[in-house]
């Protein structure tokens, strides 16, 4: 009889990852798109604050990376639960894998696009002022070119927040139905508290508020490689 | 150690009962046909032994583990069928590149020469590939990949019948070179049955029958003659079905539950024939007395 | 809070839309590959990167952002300044914040001074100085400007100045209409985490509403008829 041939869980996981960051490339383009189509294209005037002192009034038209955050976590949680439908699902049956590897795999490669997402996010920030730069006549000012790397864990951690919790999202829905209402249930639970507490959160410095993000991120992947254990799958 | 051994196996979808207390072993490896009509079951117990379904109860093992989400059941199992599917960004040669990182055991050039006999084109994608040569490129894959446990769901769906021809050859040859076990569903069985070691029958979610061919294709007898000189010797045992023209009686019957000589039989008038694999799969899985005319008459 | 969760769906449902509309186009764009996509998004950072060198080495920004730690010194600077309020004591008031003077004749020993402000209320001081200096018939004004400081940048040039002027033999002092001013502010930070945090801690604009002062020097033969009551007097 043939000697079976053991492979190792790390060895697929890390095939699977090199394989579905190359082709799940897509993704990417287009949050580059939804970038240049929300960043540049659509908020073309920034937000204003306006001050008066006396009989001088001054319009500030501020320019900052709140748009393009807010496009690339809404990109991460709608990539996320579209690396969960079944297309995709099926197309990983088709070589050496089960549905914890696959899993795992969509989370490595769900980290290493929030990352790739974030230095989009800056390429953009930057062509932006560029075009400010060029287009505007009003005198600009700016208040400091580089970006603090508390920031960018900031919004790295919300991309990958957002990201986590459409994987959980989405793994769920092809779970099991006694996991399925349960995680639902607690997602809204989550998204409840936190729309309560947002003020209070964002008073605690850029670091905590990044590391809360990241805890619940992993606490999201975890649930999404336990729950993708016992899930089934068909090609039907 | 068996390769397969499945143990009061039942899987059920909401109400409706898919398997019900399957049990069978498959020790060595063989080219197994899974037979059976459509929604006997067979791609419920495929999918099970492949793991990615759970049975509701009862056991599978597969190399003596369970198969369900596990990693190396997964490395020793390749399961082929028509919706075998692979990214839009990828050619037929990069889906061979694709594989040939996945599995240890895989066979590049012998993919290349099989695809370039089938006449397709390595440039062309996966989706664009028509219904025939997409059922030779999925065989190729499956073949190639050398795995202990080879799962064959209807492999020639879609193929002409050169190319049918071909490919089985194909499947024994390569079963010649790498001993595995492969297990083949299909509709054509009478094509199927000269690489055929074994035969598993399912129907209405049980197992009918799990015999080697030969053993499978003596199970049921033909026998035709006067219908007075057959109707005691039919009242004694079970007939399967059977066809009265013109005072002639053919009836199937069971022959273990045969006792009587070859030789009295003749001397009665009433012929013996043997019947292909496929008639008995037929005749085991009909309804009692039920037949196609019957609706029109 | 429905209004947050309106705001927060609708931008999703906007993403999302998209989304479909780019996933149906792709399907007719074949020519993508992933290496091509890689190339593509590689040189989309290389742009980015090219826009932030000539930015950083090209871009020149007149206006300077001020500190917090060099709004503390001016806060104390000005805190100086204002004792001349305090004090009376006009000497604290340095050529530094000199921004304009007038010389204003008149005719006589009275100088009726007519202050017409805008109903958003003038920004300045108006104070009155004794000068042994000034011959007489004629009377010395000078404006002041002290910094304004509004989100952390100085204003001060962009205040409009007084209208001073001698009309029948009254000084007139005659504040403009409002002017605007716009500006683009680059900030590379998540302004709704500062708009959240100005509110509670302290802000980071200085806001201090110290008036401009206008000192007007005359000869003490001469003798100011404020009929309004704005004028003071100042050592």
């Amino acid at each position: 009889m043939q000697s079976l041939t053991n492979i190792s869980l790390k060895t697929i996981v890390k095939k699977q990852v090199k394989w579905k960051a190359k082709l799940y490339i897509s993704a990417l383009s287009s949050l580059v798109i939804l970038q240049i189509i929300f960043g540049i294209l659509l908020s073309s005037s920034g937000s204003t604050s306006g001050y008066g002192r006396g009989n001088l009034s001054v319009q500030f038209s501020i320019y900052s990376l709140d748009m393009f955050l807010i496009v690339s976590a809404f990109w991460a949680f709608i990539v996320a639960i579209l690396f969960t439908t079944k297309a995709y699902r099926i197309d990983d049956l088709s070589v050496i894998s089960s549905r914890t590897s696959s899993a795992i795999a969509n989370i490595f490669v769900m980290i290493i696009y929030s990352f790739i997402a974030v230095v989009i996010m800056i390429s953009t920030f930057y062509l932006k002022v560029l075009e400010i730069l060029l287009v505007e006549k009003q005198s600009f000012i700016i208040e400091n070119l580089f970006i603090s790397p508390s920031i960018l864990l900031l919004c790295f951690s919300s991309i990958c927040l957002f990201g986590a919790i459409g994987l959980l999202l989405g793994t769920s829905f092809k779970g099991p139905t006694l996991i399925k209402v349960p995680i639902i249930v607690l997602l809204l639970i989550f998204i409840s508290l936190v729309s309560i507490n947002l003020n209070s959160l964002m008073m605690l410095p850029d670091l905590i508020i990044s590391v809360i993000y990241l805890f619940v991120s992993v606490l999201c992947f975890c649930l999404t490689i336990w729950i993708a254990d016992k899930s089934e799958v068909s090609r039907k | 150690m068996n390769i397969i051994q499945c143990e009061d196996l039942s899987k059920s979808f909401g109400r409706r009962n898919a398997l019900q207390h399957v049990t069978c072993a498959i020790d060595a490896e063989k080219i197994i046909g899974i037979i059976g009509r459509n929604g006997a079951g067979k791609s419920t117990i495929l999918n099970i032994i492949a793991g990615y379904i759970k049975p509701t109860s009862g056991s599978c093992k597969v190399f003596n583990e369970n198969p369900f989400n596990n990693i190396q059941t997964a490395a020793n199992m390749i399961f082929i069928d028509d919706r075998l599917s692979f990214s839009d960004y990828l050619s037929l040669e990069d889906i061979l590149k694709f594989g040939a990182d996945f599995y240890p055991n895989w066979q590049s050039e012998l993919a290349y020469r099989m695809l370039d006999y089938a006449g397709l084109d390595l440039t062309a994608k996966h989706q664009q590939l028509s219904k025939g040569q997409l059922a030779t490129f999925n065989l190729v894959y499956g073949l190639v990949s050398r795995c202990a446990l080879t799962i064959l769901d209807e492999p020639m769906n879609g193929m002409d019948e050169a190319i049918r021809t071909d490919f089985y050859r194909a499947i024994l040859k390569e079963y010649l070179a790498f001993p595995r076990t492969i297990l083949i569903t299909s509709h054509h069985l009478q094509e199927m049955e000269s690489i055929l070691e074994e035969i598993l029958l399912i129907d209405k979610g049980s197992i009918i029958a799990h015999a080697p061919l030969d053993e499978f294709k003596e199970q049921l007898i033909s026998l035709s003659g006067p219908s007075d000189a057959l109707a005691d010797l039919l009242s004694e045992t079970e007939v399967y079905a059977q066809t009265i023209v013109a005072g002639m009686t053919s009836a199937i019957v069971d022959t273990s539950k045969l006792f009587v000589s070859e030789d009295l039989l003749r001397s009665k008038g009433i012929t013996l024939s043997h019947l292909t694999a496929s008639e008995v799969c037929k005749y085991l899985t009909s309804k009692e007395g039920s037949d196609i005319d019957a609706i029109f008459d | 809070m429905k209004a947050t969760f309106f705001l927060f769906f609708m931008p999703l449902l906007l993403v999302a839309a998209i989304f479909l509309l780019l996933s149906k186009l792709s399907k007719k764009i074949k020519i993508w590959t992933p290496k091509r996509i890689m190339i593509g998004i590689t040189g989309y950072l290389v742009l980015g990167l090219t826009a932030f060198l000539y930015i950083s080495f090209f871009a020149e920004s007149k206006i300077q952002v001020l500190s917090p730690f060099e709004m503390k010194q001016l806060e104390k600077k000005l805190e100086q300044i204002q004792k001349y309020d305090l004090e009376n004591d006009s000497s604290y008031l340095t050529e530094d914040y000199k921004k304009k003077t007038w010389e204003l004749k008149y005719e006589g020993d009275t100088l009726p001074v007519i202050v017409n402000g805008d109903d958003s209320g003038s920004n300045y001081i108006i104070r009155m100085r004794y000068k042994d200096n000034i011959d007489s018939g004629k009377a010395i004004v000078t404006y002041y400007q002290l910094p304004v400081i509004l989100d952390g940048i100085d204003l001060s040039d962009k205040v409009p100045l007084p209208n001073v002027y001698m009309a029948h033999n009254e000084l007139f002092i005659e504040s403009l209409s409002e002017q605007q001013v716009n500006y683009d502010r680059i900030k590379p930070t998540l302004s709704i985490l500062d708009f959240n945090r100005e509110v509670e801690q302290e802000p980071y604009a200085m806001d201090y509403s110290y008036s401009n002062v206008l000192i007007i020097d005359i000869p003490r033969s001469t003798v100011l008829e404020d009929s309004q009551g704005l004028v003071q007097y100042i050592r």
